[in-house]
């Protein structure tokens, strides 16, 4: 993977020509290859903001999942709206065209989640510590990406921002590293923080309301082959003004609390009830309420230190 | 029926169903004693706290309702 060209050399014309191309700009996303064709600026400019470290593939590559962003007819000109396809399939209502690089992100969160079924998918951010994988599972709304930004930028391996894949015949965390997605006040929350943030284009009026992404930090794009032992959950919940409230999880209920934050769980039947089992017998959960990031990010540190 | 226990509760998962469930410590351990093969109401009150303030026909009628167990013909 380290011998492709990344994203970054090519010229904005090259990539524009590649995203109107039949084959598509094919990008290396963890294990796999997307194909992407576009015919929105933005979609190019969004891609140079935030996928600059990522490899190019060749088109005698592989194309695992070849998806498209496009405007058509009269609407190019008035009005664009964006419609996102994969193999034929429109999967969402077309969008206002300054939605398009949120509307990329959302697409290819829903090709992985319904596609990638050797995987055991659950709705959280997972990130890599001294070689043992933290896994934050929470409903929208609860801060998950906020964190996930705060400890990705404090040199925590950025597995994923939405999406642990834990592979059903060895039960490790496999990495796909993509942009962070931030919703309102946490764009202008992870701006600030240090780390050097690279924050891309911002959609505002979607349906989350104002939203932006944060680039995946580069030593997380170059180590996305390298999958990761699990060893925490947590169930993080953001409030203002919350004290910090840690408490452990039991298993059972950890057990429970994954189903319901999972993509796929039930499609898998009993092969998903064993992958979860063998996770949860391997975690330590925990549950945590808190009002700041000054709170949460240092216990984490100690924790996942400490019981490692 | 797949059966995985742990101090804080047991999860069930019924193939039949696809369904999943969180049963309570004791219920667990009845479901997972069943699971052996049948036991009258005796063997199975051994498995049950002496604090515990459910009734065992309670507990298997409920279990019952949920297609988890049944009486024996």
């Amino acid at each position: 993977m380290s011998q492709r060209p990344h994203l970054s050399t090519l010229t904005p014309s090259e990539l524009r020509q590649r995203l109107h191309s039949p084959d598509g700009l094919r990008l290396q996303l963890g294990r796999f290859v997307a194909g992407i064709r576009s015919n929105f600026d933005s979609v190019a400019d969004g891609l140079q903001a935030l996928y600059a470290d990522y490899p190019v593939a060749t088109a005698d590559d592989f194309c695992d999942y070849p998806v498209e962003l496009r405007s058509s007819g009269l609407r190019r000109y008035v009005r664009p709206q964006a419609i996102f396809r994969f193999e034929g399939m429109q999967p969402f209502k077309p969008l206002p065209g300054d939605q398009a690089v949120a509307m990329l992100e959302w697409g290819l969160n829903w090709v992985f989640t319904n596609h990638a079924q050797h995987y055991l998918i659950i709705h959280a951010a997972v990130l890599e510590r001294d070689g043992l994988g933290l896994i934050m599972a929470a409903p929208p709304g609860s801060g998950k990406s906020t964190l996930c930004a705060a400890l990705a930028l404090r040199g925590w391996r950025l597995l994923s921002d939405e999406l642990a894949m834990i592979g059903l015949d060895d039960g490790l965390l496999m990495p796909l590293p993509r942009p962070v997605s931030l919703k309102n006040q946490s764009i202008d929350i992870v701006r600030q923080l240090p780390g050097q943030p690279v924050i891309g284009p911002i959609a505002r009026d979607t349906a989350k309301g104002t939203v932006a992404h944060m680039r995946a930090p580069r030593a997380s794009v170059e180590a996305a082959l390298t999958p990761v032992q699990p060893r925490w959950i947590l169930f993080p919940q953001f409030g203002a003004g919350h004290a910090l409230d840690i408490e452990a999880h039991g298993k059972a209920h950890t057990f429970m609390q994954l189903v319901s934050n999972s993509f796929n769980y039930p499609r898998l039947g009993v092969t998903g009830f064993e992958a979860m089992g063998r996770l949860v017998d391997g975690c330590d959960g925990y549950t945590a309420r808190y009002g700041s990031l000054d709170q949460i990010v240092p216990a984490l540190e100690s924790i996942c230190t400490r019981s490692a | 029926m797949s059966v995985l226990s742990w101090p804080d509760g047991v999860v069930l998962y019924d193939a039949r169903t696809a369904t999943t469930r969180l049963l309570a410590p004791r219920a667990g351990a009845i479901v997972a004693r069943l699971k052996d093969g049948p036991a009258d109401a005796s063997v199975l009150a051994t498995l049950q706290p002496a604090d515990d303030d459910v009734a065992l026909p309670e507990l298997l009628d409920a279990l019952a309702r949920y297609g988890i167990v049944r009486a024996a013909d």
